[in-house]
């Protein structure tokens, strides 16, 4: 869908560059999220494939062609946007005439918004409070609302800039969901970021991870978390555990009302294995078993810390 | 095209509706400022009519000229200008479609305006045809300078003061204070050239009888032209540069 080429963005001629010489892909009908600390400059390349900021350098072609060649009012016909914070939607209006002004600038015909309107406010769970004021929204609600009007016209790209953000549970479940419903049954290609990495995690087919300007990683998503396990497991057990039945040394272990913690840092598979077997045959109640990999939050938390170990050793080694 | 006026005008009524409040002091303050330059200046005025069709216009110019720049930085401040420049009609297109539409509501305004005048004080309006297709054609010119403006509020948001400048040079250049014949010989000649006081002056030879209408058009359609072809570059100019220095969303 897009094709990115050594894309580079600076705010002011001599500043630094935001983004260095970005090269990747996005295909059709995945979900991309791209990832990075604050101010890794995740808006700034979601606003680039927009066209709603001019790159300093590099290329970015869509569907074959290159986007800054391509007439606006056709590109802006197959992308849409949520863009960050509660900045999408007019106060002074009802969810409903929102809709239907943001409608009608994309081309749509009443009745089509009407029907697609209908129907997004019921999943939404917005439609009861289709006729009330914007501003007297719930942040929640605002973003709801932002998201309808994203997908009112069945965009082939849909980008959204912390989507989820002051949603709750069960709406965020249901965007979650919608989002993808749109990348598998439409083909819709959607490029997210999020520091909700449990929304990332759920959804996205690849990640592209931010750092320094430039892109750590860009793969699938499970790979990443592959790639950034300390192999750190974690035992839940009901009850008290006597260390000595513990058969590996490198652990810290806490104590709860009616369980017991263990966290075995670094371990191979055949270690966890016999540190498994070895507390089945002392009889002891597993309750919880899992792995660092198995949430991308741990990994970001790990591939940040090793970001900022790696400073300070830059930084120390500066001092000497 | 008409889905976008729709859109607009659907949205600017919603708008009126809710802070009606504001049009409302327009409408008194506008009332108040022709009353007093009627009686202050009326030994200037060579008849009523010419008087109120230069006041007309700069209702409509100051109504454009600041509606545009005045959108952008409500959009700014709000946030919501992203969403615009995304959107497949262009952005300088959704901007005038909007002055219009705030146009034609500020229109019936200044036709109620006139009624209330014409029951309040004692004026007697001589109608024209020909001054309506003179309107016509100023309103390109405007444009075009509400355009430029707007490009200058894109980059630097706040430009009120900016605004009130031009609003209250255009009236003192109206002639509803100094009647143009009364002004330097220069400054007639650089005020001929200027879509808005070239309107006015147009219009108040036509209705002293002494110019072909014809002629008069045509010269007005170039200089409005020009005029909005220079606002339109101006306003693609700002815009490329904000676009390019990531201020756009900057308030």
């Amino acid at each position: 869908m897009y094709r990115v080429s050594k894309l580079g963005k600076s705010y002011r001629k001599k500043a630094d560059l935001v983004l260095k010489g970005l090269s990747f892909d996005v295909h059709r009908g995945e979900i991309l999220g791209i990832l990075g600390v604050n101010g890794a400059g995740k808006t700034t390349l979601i606003k680039l494939l927009l066209r709603a900021l001019e790159a300093s350098s590099g290329k970015i072609e869509f569907v074959g062609d290159d986007l800054s060649k391509i007439p606006l009012r056709k590109y802006y016909k197959d992308v849409s946007a949520v863009l960050e914070g509660n900045r999408n939607v007019y106060w002074y209006l009802t969810g409903f005439q929102n809709i239907e002004y943001f409608g009608r600038l994309k081309q749509l015909d009443d009745i089509k918004i009407a029907e697609k309107a209908d129907k997004l406010l019921k999943t939404f769970d917005l439609y009861d409070a289709r006729n009330q004021i914007a501003g007297n929204y719930s942040r929640g609600m605002l973003q709801k609302l932002s998201i309808i009007i994203a997908m009112l016209d069945d965009p082939e790209v849909l980008f959204l800039d912390e989507p989820t953000l002051g949603l709750d549970i069960m709406t965020k479940k249901a965007v979650m969901n919608d989002l993808k419903h749109l990348a598998e049954e439409k083909k819709t290609t959607i490029v997210i970021t999020s520091h909700q990495l449990d929304v990332i995690d759920a959804i996205t087919d690849r990640v592209l991870v931010l750092e320094n300007g430039g892109i750590a990683y860009i793969g699938k998503t499970s790979d990443f978390k592959q790639m950034y396990s300390e192999n750190k497991y974690t035992l839940a057990v009901n009850g008290t555990v006597d260390r000595r039945d513990i058969a590996f040394d490198n652990y810290t272990i806490e104590e709860r009302e009616t369980t017991t913690d263990i966290t075995l840092n670094d371990i191979s598979r055949r270690d966890i294995n016999l540190v498994l077997a070895h507390m089945l045959e002392r009889d002891y109640e597993i309750v919880a078993f899992s792995k660092d990999s198995s949430r991308l939050e741990d990994i970001m938390e790990v591939f940040v810390q090793r970001d900022r170990s790696k400073d300070a050793q830059t930084f120390q080694s500066g001092i000497r | 095209m008409l889905k976008l006026f729709r859109a607009e005008l659907d949205k600017y009524l919603l708008e009126v509706k809710t802070y009606y409040p504001d049009q409302i002091v327009d409408m008194v303050v506008k009332y108040i400022l022709f009353a007093t330059f009627f009686y202050g200046f009326v030994y200037n005025v060579r008849n009523s009519t010419a008087y109120c069709v230069a006041y007309m216009y700069w209702i409509i110019a100051s109504s454009i000229i600041s509606e545009l720049s005045m959108s952008i930085s409500f959009e700014k401040q709000v946030g919501t200008i992203e969403q615009l420049i995304i959107k497949p009609y262009p952005f300088w297109l959704i901007l005038t479609v909007k002055t219009y539409v705030v146009l034609l509501i500020t229109a019936l305004k200044g036709a109620l305006l006139f009624a209330i005048i014409r029951i309040t004080l004692p004026i007697s309006l001589v109608f024209n045809i020909n001054l309506v297709w003179i309107l016509l054609v100023s309103v390109i010119g405007f444009t075009g300078v509400g355009l430029a403006l707007s490009g200058l509020t894109m980059k630097f948001a706040k430009t009120a003061s900016f605004e009130s400048i031009i609003s209250y040079g255009l009236l003192f250049f109206s002639g509803t204070i100094i009647p143009f014949d009364k002004m330097p010989m220069t400054v007639q000649r650089v005020l001929n050239v200027i879509p808005f006081t070239a309107g006015i002056n147009a219009s108040q030879k036509l209705l002293d009888g002494n110019s072909q209408v014809l002629y008069v058009l045509l010269w007005l359609l170039l200089i409005n032209l020009a005029c909005f072809v220079i606002g339109y570059f101006v306003f693609n100019a700002f815009f490329r540069n904000v676009k390019t220095n990531g201020v756009l969303n900057n308030y």
